[in-house]
């Protein structure tokens, strides 16, 4: 394969893009980096979208977005898709809730206008289509009026998302964040750090840039695979070779299950009863520790365990010089 | 002012010089100082005007030149000059060009003419001599100098040199002109009789002797100049003033009279009178418009514009006028003369142009048309005319064309035409026949068999009998299903509906009040009684029978079993009304018939709502079909009749050409079992050419679709709503009790099986939600007529009817998808059905099942219906068939059992899919084929497309390997 395989991404988002000023115009967009992206939508910086661009329409803000693509590629889809609900093919014809009507000019179905309900509803469907379902994604609200929509429509609508969908809201006056939903660790631990600062960046500016959540996580899988102490797999218990095959990790903190990838998935998947027919796990239970775990997060420490060594360099790194600066600071004072 | 006046040739150009001058008057320095650099261009001029005093005069201007007064004296007697020589030397040319232009465009239009003519002279002389002139006249006034100085020794002289120095110093003279003529004025005035007495007699030589009395100035130029033009009267000038002036002069105006010999003889009476009125120069303009004379010079004018004759008119004018021209009122002798001399003149020469443009241009309408016209030989003469007398004089005649040409025409028209004449005759055209007055054309529209077609078709056709024939077999079995909509007056329910033949109780059946309700009929359950009285007897029309209903659907009540069918009822049911096809054939009828449809307004009509309305109360004891299929079942003994009525008969293609169909009308029996047996195997429209794909969408009645693909596609869902429609008909023939009913109307029952059938999407999908043209009802599957957002407005009544009983539509409001954003929100089902009320399309409520398909139907630009997508996506959301449920499971178990990788650089493809690695298909799919599939036990091969939707179906992120644009990822 010529293709450049990179680990997941630390954050890759779809973000829903409001004009402060007129509430109506709305716009979707992917970005690894919220904060970059909404100053470049306000002008702050370069490289916004033409879209974005009329003066009268400034400032924006990220009312709402969808976080945890495993991919670029997986957030251009779901960008798309989101952008494009009446032609998207991830939603069957069946449940298609925007259709267009007319055509532009080459022929094309023209497409609606947005607008935050259908937005919101069309996120709601895509959240379920089956393209998108298992992926390990995340809702974040940022704005009361559109979580209040998203839960009018979830109340309207009798299709309800799979309860393991984490739906975090993260207001501005909120002080610290409040799970709305179920919230995963990842998102807890955000949460928390974020509580803890005192002036706690909330919104966009809260959402994790970087590997820094797992950091820990990457510590422990980068110490039982650097000393080789991964033992037996936690589902086949067959040794585990190391150095030779995928070997995922269990995410909870003092757990050091490892097993076969395949073993892992299929583990999860039995548990939860898609059994053969499934491929991917959305998560499931350790059958070591059985803590809960989460395929978007073990997958992510997999990824750049196996593939990210220099993301997980500069993660380890930074942290030592943190480390060693606060012991400066401690010690100074 | 005057000067310029007197450049104008005709009142309305007067108008112009007006607004002109008074916004050119102000800049006269800058010609000052053009002056030391024009005199170049004088000596030209003046060499070419043969003036040799003026020269000497000039010199001593120039020592003079430095004052304005100078200048500006200079600049009127220039002007002065410049009017005469334009007058004689422009008129030539143009006098309308030199008139008009003369204030702005001096410069360009006298130069012209000036330079040639006149030789080159000094260029500053001119110049000099008019400053000097100036000078001595501006003590003296113009009066003396131009009937002295100005006209005897200059205007010889003048003439030349004042072409000459006229172009470059015009943008002076201009705005030196009006002050000119103020300072003149009062002279000018008393010149001015003269002036205008000698326009009008001497269209020539006037505008000499005009230029010359012009040096009285403003009101004499003027006067002379448009009456110069017109007429050049010589006589009248010279003895007002300026005689000496006119001998001189004459030979140059002559030809530039004879031009406007033709504009002028009214005038002629105004010189007098004007001269009377000694004012502003404006006044003097103003006042030769609002005398007759010009008035009828304009009028002539126009209408020369419009006629041929003009060679003819001059030659009579030229050598009649001259002669006869008197000092006197020289302006009426000479439109008598013209008149007169045209009159006798034209007859001749008129035919001969009039024929010869036909004889040679011989086009198809005036094949098709020359049943219809009129003979224009005796009229020949009248048009040629020029003056209004004779346009009167050729109404006079017309009348009698007018008699005549009913006669020729042959057909009934002739009581119209008769009346057509009449009213055309004040118009004033002679040849042409008759100016119909919209009533009356209407009228005779109406009555007129209209023949439509290509012009291919036209032209070899030329049989005229062939074409009658054919209207009226056409008409005959027209008037079966037209009548119904005539005559339907909706009181006719208990009364005449026995009366009433089949056709209408199609109408009868369909119609509906305002609330939706049928309207009189009685709902008649097959099933139930079998044995359906023959004699189906309507319930009277309920009161909420609204009068808008009547006019568009006929609810005729009438013994719907009583039919008897004359032989040419027969024939028009064969064709039109096989339940099944129903819908189709009639819009085929409609389709083929169009040339004669169009005079029926009906046909056109018929009213969507009708048909369309699903939840109409039932009037009687019936069940109340809220639903398409109950209604549907109600209805069916209708289409069971229609059915054995009418099985044989297929809907002819609807590519059928027109010819064909005409003759089918003809012999209806011929039509029957062909079409049918054709008719189930599904055309290849991939196979078509675009012409052809669209001419069978026109077929179905649908608006041109630009993409190939879409046509198709609609194309298709067309074939299959008919092939359905007819299925379903020739089904329910068997279940339902065909016994009873078949001694019904075909036509009538066949109506309400059709729009019954949930299968079709019955209206096109309309701009405008007014089912009120558009006959839907007769083709459920196909709206056939255009959407016409006019509709609405045409028939109220339909609307209101399609509003009133359903969902409230935001009609043809708002095609935008007022509802898409929202309808989201809604559960599918839901949506749809909001989608369905804020389309416009679909103005009448639809039943639910089949609002779907009609949903679809409608709106092909959405891409589930007609896009090139439909069937991946079909295959991406529709539940995998059983074979594709296997594969799926055979391409999952061969993921999932082949094992994994020991290079962790390079994991096996279901480790990928674990580490949401995207998935490039090709590779996936190749390695399936490569015996993964094998050994999992599928036999066989698996496409790209199958394991994208696999990938899809597992929230697999799946891609081409070839992006978009063709070109390979570089990350992922």
């Amino acid at each position: 394969m010529t293709i450049q395989t990179k680990p997941i991404p630390a954050l890759y988002t779809v973000y829903i893009l409001r004009s402060t000023v007129r509430h109506a115009s709305l716009y979707i967009g992917s970005t690894p980096h919220p904060p970059r992206r909404l100053s470049q939508h306000n002008g702050v910086s370069k490289g916004g979208a033409v879209r974005t661009s009329r003066g009268s329409l400034r400032p924006w803000e990220m009312v709402g977005l969808v976080s945890g693509f495993p991919s670029m590629v997986a957030a251009l889809k779901f960008e798309w898709a989101l952008t494009n609900p009446h032609l998207s093919m991830h939603i069957p014809s069946s449940s298609r809730l925007t259709v267009s009507r007319g055509t532009k000019r080459n022929g094309q179905p023209r497409r609606p206008a947005h607008s935050m309900g259908s937005i919101l509803s069309n996120l709601h469907l895509l959240v379920r289509v089956p393209s998108f379902e298992r992926w390990p994604l995340k809702l974040h609200f940022f704005v009361p009026d559109v979580l209040a929509a998203w839960k009018r429509w979830c109340a309207t609508t009798k299709d309800a998302l799979r309860p393991s969908l984490p739906v975090v809201k993260d207001f501005a006056n909120d002080g610290p964040p409040s799970r709305a939903t179920a919230s995963t660790s990842a998102a807890a631990e955000a949460g928390q750090e974020d509580a803890e600062q005192a002036r706690a960046p909330w919104g966009i500016y809260a959402l994790p840039l970087d590997y820094e959540p797992i950091k820990e996580y990457v510590e422990k899988g980068q110490a039982i695979f650097e000393f080789e102490r991964e033992g037996n797999c936690v589902v086949c218990r067959e040794t585990i070779d190391s150095g030779r095959g995928l070997h995922a990790v269990c995410s909870n903190k003092d757990c050091e299950g490892v097993g076969h990838l395949a073993c892992w998935s299929r583990n999860l998947l039995s548990a939860s009863g898609s059994g053969e027919t499934g491929i991917l796990p959305i998560h499931g239970e350790c059958p070591k520790c059985h803590g809960e775990v989460r395929w978007g997060d073990m997958m992510k420490e997999l990824t750049l365990r196996v593939r990210g060594g220099k993301e997980v360099e500069k993660l380890l790194k930074t942290k030592r010089r943190r480390v060693t600066k606060a012991k400066a600071k401690a010690v100074d004072t | 002012m005057t000067p310029r006046g007197l450049l104008f040739p005709s009142p309305a150009r007067m108008a112009r010089n007006d607004a002109i001058l008074i916004v050119s008057s102000s800049p006269e320095f800058p010609s000052i100082l053009d002056l030391p650099t024009k005199p170049p261009k004088k000596p030209a001029l003046r060499s070419g005007s043969n003036a040799a005093p003026i020269p000497e005069n000039a010199i001593r201007a120039f020592t003079t030149a430095a004052s304005v007064w100078r200048l500006r004296q200079s600049d009127e007697g220039e002007r002065n000059q410049e009017e005469e020589p334009l007058d004689t030397q422009t008129i030539q040319p143009n006098p309308t060009t030199g008139a008009e232009s003369a204030p702005n465009y001096v410069i360009e239009l006298s130069p012209a003419p000036a330079p040639p003519a006149k030789a080159p002279g000094v260029p500053k002389k001119p110049r000099k001599a008019a400053t000097m002139r100036k000078k001595k006249e501006e003590i003296p006034i113009a009066q003396a100098q131009g009937k002295g100085s100005t006209v005897p020794g200059h205007a010889p002289e003048a003439a030349s040199p004042a072409a000459v120095i006229g172009p470059a110093e015009k943008p002076k003279r201009k705005p030196r002109a009006p002050k000119a003529s103020k300072e003149v004025g009062d002279d000018v005035q008393t010149t001015l009789p003269k002036g205008k007495v000698t326009k009008p007699p001497t269209k020539e030589k006037v505008a000499k002797t005009v230029a010359k009395s012009a040096t009285t100035e403003k009101r004499p130029r003027k006067m002379v100049e448009t009456v110069s033009r017109h007429f050049a009267p010589d006589p009248p000038a010279p003895k007002t003033s300026s005689k000496p002036i006119v001998n001189d002069e004459p030979i140059d105006l002559e030809p530039a009279m004879r031009r406007r010999t033709e504009w002028t003889p009214p005038p002629e009476n105004e010189p007098l009178p004007s001269q009377a009125h000694p004012s502003s120069g404006v006044e003097e303009q103003t006042q030769p418009a609002d005398t007759d004379a010009p008035g009828r010079d304009v009028f002539k004018n126009l209408l020369d514009t419009f006629g041929c004759q003009a060679d003819n008119a001059q030659p009579g004018d030229t050598t009649g006028v001259q002669p006869s021209i008197d000092i006197l009122g020289k302006r009426k002798l000479i439109e008598m003369l013209p008149t007169s001399a045209n009159k006798t003149e034209t007859p001749q020469i008129s035919p001969v142009k009039s024929k010869a443009p036909k004889k040679k241009l011989r086009t198809i309408t005036d094949l098709a048309t020359e049943a219809y016209r009129v003979p224009e030989a005796s009229e020949s003469p009248g048009p040629k005319q020029d003056s209004v007398l004779d346009y009167f004089e050729v109404e006079a005649e017309q009348p009698g064309n007018a008699s005549k040409g009913p006669n020729n025409a042959g057909k009934a028209k002739a009581p119209k035409k008769a009346a057509k004449p009449k009213v055309s005759k004040k118009k004033a055209e002679p040849r042409k026949q008759i100016l119909l007055s919209p009533t009356s054309a209407l009228k005779q529209v109406s009555v007129q068999d209209f023949v439509f077609g290509t012009v291919s078709q036209l032209a070899t056709e030329e049989d005229p009998d062939l074409l009658r024939a054919l209207h009226e077999a056409m008409k005959e079995s027209n008037q079966i299903d037209d009548d119904p909509f005539r005559a339907s007056s909706p009181v006719i329910s208990d009364l005449a509906a026995g009366r009433k033949r089949a056709g209408k109780k199609h109408w009868a059946a369909g119609a509906r009040d305002d609330d939706g309700d049928l309207l009189d009929l009685d709902v008649f359950d097959l099933t139930e009684s079998p044995a359906a009285p023959q004699d189906y007897r309507l319930p009277k029309i309920s009161t909420a029978l609204s009068t808008v209903d009547l006019t568009d659907s006929p609810a005729v009540v009438g013994d719907i079993g009583r039919t008897s069918i004359d032989p040419v009822a027969l024939a028009s049911k064969q064709r039109a009304p096989p339940p099944p096809a129903l819908t189709h054939d009639i819009e085929i009828l409609s389709s083929n018939y169009n040339t004669l449809d169009l005079a029926d307004p009906p046909q056109i009509s018929f009213p969507k709502s009708h048909f369309s309305t699903q939840n109409p109360r039932v009037v009687q004891n019936q069940p109340k079909p809220s639903t398409a299929g109950e209604s549907r079942e109600v209805l069916r003994p209708y289409a069971v009749v229609e059915c054995s009525f009418d099985l044989d008969f297929e809907p002819p293609p609807s590519n059928q050409e027109h010819h064909q169909l005409i003759v089918q009308s003809q012999s209806p029996s011929n039509m029957s079992p062909a079409p049918r047996a054709q008719a189930p195997s599904k055309p290849k429209f991939e196979l078509f050419t675009d012409a052809q794909l669209a001419k069978e969408i026109r077929s179905y009645g649908f608006k041109a679709v630009k993409r190939r693909t879409a046509m198709i596609a609609l194309l298709e869902q067309c074939w299959e709503s008919k092939t359905k429609a007819a299925l379903g008909s020739t089904t329910a023939i068997p279940s339902g009790l065909s016994a009873s009913v078949s001694s019904k109307p075909a036509a009538a029952a066949a109506v309400p099986a059709a729009a019954v059938s949930p299968s079709r999407p019955r209206g096109r999908p309309r701009k405008v939600s007014s089912a009120a043209t558009v006959p839907p009802a007769k083709s459920p599957t196909r709206p056939r007529g255009r959407p016409k957002k006019d509709a609405v407005a045409a028939s109220p009544s339909k609307v209101s009817k399609a509003k009133a009983p359903s969902i409230p539509k935001p009609t043809a409001s708002n095609p935008k998808r007022r509802g898409a954003p929202t309808p989201p929100l809604v559960a599918i089902a839901d949506s749809e059905s909001d989608s369905d009320s804020s389309n416009p399309f679909t103005s009448s409520p639809m039943s639910t099942a089949s609002s779907q398909e009609r949903r679809r139907m409608f709106s092909s630009p959405s891409p589930d219906d007609l896009s090139i997508t439909e069937d991946t996506e079909m295959s991406l959301v529709m539940s995998p068939s059983d074979q594709q449920e296997a594969l799926f499971g055979h391409i999952t178990k061969a993921v999932t059992t082949a094992p994994p990788t020991t290079d962790p650089a390079e994991p096996s493809w279901h480790e990928k899919m674990l580490m949401y690695d995207p998935v490039i298909l090709e590779d996936l799919a190749a390695w399936l084929n490569a015996g993964q599939l094998d050994r999992v036990g599928f036999d066989g091969e698996v496409a790209p497309t199958d394991v994208k939707k696999w990938c899809e179906s597992q929230s697999v992120c799946c891609l081409w390997r070839v992006n978009l644009r063709g070109k390979g990822r570089k990350r992922f």
